[in-house]
């Protein structure tokens, strides 16, 4: 196949022996790399003729990323003082490892290589088995250091924990999450991709909840130039346990983020609010799938996209509710706004329901600004280009106004503004 | 009494929305300090009159003038007319959920002081005006934060209508069927609102099918509209004997 052919063109098996010798102490871990490389080589690139991969140039991603991790070189990382005015913990993730200022909490460790094999091993071990997808076979091609975060019963957490990307130029970045939170405990983890520019960051996440547990998650992608961002999401939820998930997304020459759910236990519920804004030529791909596995789970899906230019958007959901998943609720909805005639949107909310006692609804709304709203604005004196920047602004709060965390409404607001141009 | 300034002044107007020609060499002249009653059926164009005064991108206009404060007002754009002190209250107000009250209003008073060269509003002196006025109207302070018209009632909407009139100050008001749907109380409060801009600078067309707000308002010109034109002039008696009679008797004339 032409896309096995650039894998192979890109990175011969000699190729693989010289990325993987930083970790020649970890012969174990090379075997995971070189075991996943291998994997990639049989396994067929998606072509645009694949449903799920359609409206996303994929081949062009996984070209680049082979280019780049190639050339990943290591630079050093100077902390910049402004930013840890806050109570928040930080943790960055530069050239592969993951590090931070002062001491960690006990509940977070920074998995290295040559010190939490066993541990470590464990953990790629349970995250491949439950997710096959392409994103996460390349990041485990190039996976060294785990982040690990693990509640005990009823820890509440209040601190935020920041976990910054930082992309530099040239570079093929796989950072690797790994969060469980054990019964009624509940923390709150703000994921931030930091604009970057040529540069590939395949990120992963394996999520995981026993009961009564509660986690507040943010993801926030800022505007990434010459660079692809692909992400995997993987959320188990347990039962009485709830995931609430706000997303930004500015793009990317592609973006895509895969989000797969488990509504594993009894009354299990995810809320997820996402606004996409890809302007110029970029590219914002979300794709979900949601599962409803058991009783009275509950899922809830509000993505808007903005879109400018000629950028290109795609939501792809599909919410599943088995058979024995009585009392279910399903709502999901994509409503997108297009401010140029250039921009492009597919969206594909679909609905599979094997149990007659379920309320689910879906809808998905594609349009302009609304000449009525503009002239409405205009007629109190407001002129033209801020009456538009108003109606772009309130169909975005209605997703911003449900961050009830301040600091976080905050932070999204000002990037949303930053990336919609609105001072 | 000195000879009255005009304040507008419309000549030989003829306006179309899409193909279908409604307004017909319409002439119109109304003075600082007057109030002018607009009745007539449905259909006579007197929303169409409403648009193409605020420049309506749907309402063309094809012949004749409009002159406001001695300025071709077919030149200015929609912001431009209002920031000169043209005010439309809509017929349907429009909601924008996710835009607050008080940010919209700031916002355009805002818009108006930099059109004529002055400092912003002050925060305080601002929210001061704003909590006295939506007192007035019957608007509860919670209201002022939530979206533009967001969730409002029919006469909620028609009271946000008259509260932006109140903050934004015009010369100018033109009221499109401010009283439809409007039930006892809240037609006293509108009325309300309305009287408080009467003065000897100000004016106001007030669109109406019915006598009920005329009677609050007290008019000092009513006009009938039919197919585009004014078919009949006269003083508030005039509005009475519509509301006795209906429009008939003046239609098959």
């Amino acid at each position: 196949m032409a896309n096995e052919r650039i894998i192979k063109e890109l990175m011969n098996p000699n190729d693989l022996d010289s990325f993987s010798s930083i970790n020649q102490e970890n012969a174990w871990l090379n075997g995971y790399n070189k075991e996943s490389y291998l994997k990639l080589l049989e396994r067929p690139i998606p072509s645009n003729k694949n449903e799920e991969w359609r409206y996303t140039k994929i081949s062009e991603a996984v070209n680049q990323f082979f280019l780049k991790a190639k050339g990943n070189k290591t630079l050093p990382y100077e902390f910049n003082d402004d930013e840890s005015f806050d109570d928040d913990i930080r943790i960055y993730f530069y050239n592969g490892t993951y590090f931070h200022q002062g001491e960690l909490p006990a509940y977070i460790t920074t998995l290295k290589i040559s010190q939490d094999h066993p541990y470590f091993e464990s953990k790629i071990y349970d995250g491949n088995k439950s997710n096959d997808c392409l994103i996460n076979a390349l990041n485990t091609v190039l996976l060294t250091d785990m982040l690990s975060i693990e509640t005990k019963s009823n820890q509440k957490i209040d601190k935020m924990i920041r976990i910054i990307n930082l992309s530099h130029k040239d570079s093929a970045l796989c950072p690797r999450i790994s969060v469980n939170l054990a019964k009624n405990s509940s923390i709150k983890i703000f994921e931030h991709h930091q604009s970057s520019e040529s540069s590939v960051l395949n990120s992963n996440i394996d999520i995981q909840l026993e009961e009564n547990s509660t986690l507040d998650y943010f993801r926030l992608i800022e505007k990434q130039t010459q660079s692809h961002d692909l992400s995997s999401q993987k959320i188990n939820i347990g039962e009485n346990s709830r995931v609430n998930l706000f997303c930004l997304d500015s793009g990317a020459d592609t973006s895509r983020s895969n989000i797969d759910v488990e509504l594993d236990g009894d009354n299990s519920a995810i809320n997820i609010n996402a606004l996409f804004t890809p302007s110029e030529a970029l590219h914002s791909g979300n794709q979900l799938k949601i599962n409803h596995n058991a009783k009275g789970t509950k899922s809830s899906l509000d993505f808007r996209g903005i879109l400018d230019d000629s950028s290109a958007g795609v939501f792809f959901g599909k919410v599943k509710v088995h058979k024995n998943s009585s009392q279910t609720t399903a709502n999901m909805s994509n409503q997108n706004l297009l401010l140029s005639d250039y921009a492009k949107i597919s969206t594909k909310p679909i609905l599979e329901i094997y149990n007659d006692d379920v309320e689910c609804s879906h809808s998905a709304t594609s349009g302009n600004l609304d000449d009525e709203k503009i002239f409405y604005i205009k007629s109190r004196g407001i002129d033209e280009e801020s009456a538009k920047k108003f109606l772009v602004q309130s169909f975005a709060a209605k997703i911003i106004n449900k961050i009830t965390h301040a600091n976080m409404r905050e932070t999204f607001n000002n990037h949303l503004l930053k990336s919609l141009k609105i001072n | 009494m000195s000879a009255k300034k005009t304040l507008l002044s419309i000549e030989n107007l003829d306006a179309s929305i899409g193909d279908k020609n409604i307004i017909k060499n319409l002439n119109l002249k109304i003075h600082y300090g007057e109030t002018h009653a607009i009745m007539g059926p449905n259909g006579s164009g007197k929303s169409t009159l409403a648009k193409a005064l605020a420049g309506h991108p749907d309402c063309k206009i094809t012949k004749g003038t409009i002159h406001f404060k001695n300025i071709d007002l077919l030149t200015l754009p929609v912001e431009e007319r209002s920031n000169e002190g043209l005010f439309l209250g809509f017929q349907y107000p429009i909601e924008i959920p996710g835009l607050s009250n008080s940010v919209f209003l700031k916002a355009a008073i805002n818009a108006k002081n930099k059109y004529q060269k002055l400092n912003d509003v002050s925060a305080t002196d601002f929210i001061k005006e704003l909590k006295q006025k939506a007192d007035m109207m019957g608007i509860n302070q919670s209201f002022l934060s939530r979206g533009v018209n967001e969730g409002y009632s029919g006469g909620e909407k028609k009271r946000n209508e008259i509260l932006q009139m109140l903050m934004l100050k015009p010369t100018l008001s033109v009221l499109d069927e401010t009283d439809s749907g409007l039930d006892i109380d809240s037609m006293k409060i509108v009325s309300k609102g309305i009287n408080s801009m009467l003065g000897e600078d100000t004016s106001s067309i007030v669109i109406t099918h019915y006598e009920r707000l005329l009677k609050y308002i007290k008019p000092d010109v009513v006009h009938v509209f039919h197919n585009g034109r004014i078919i009949k002039s006269g003083d508030y008696m005039l509005a009475r004997e519509l509301e006795e009679k209906g429009y008939e008797w003046l239609t098959n004339e």
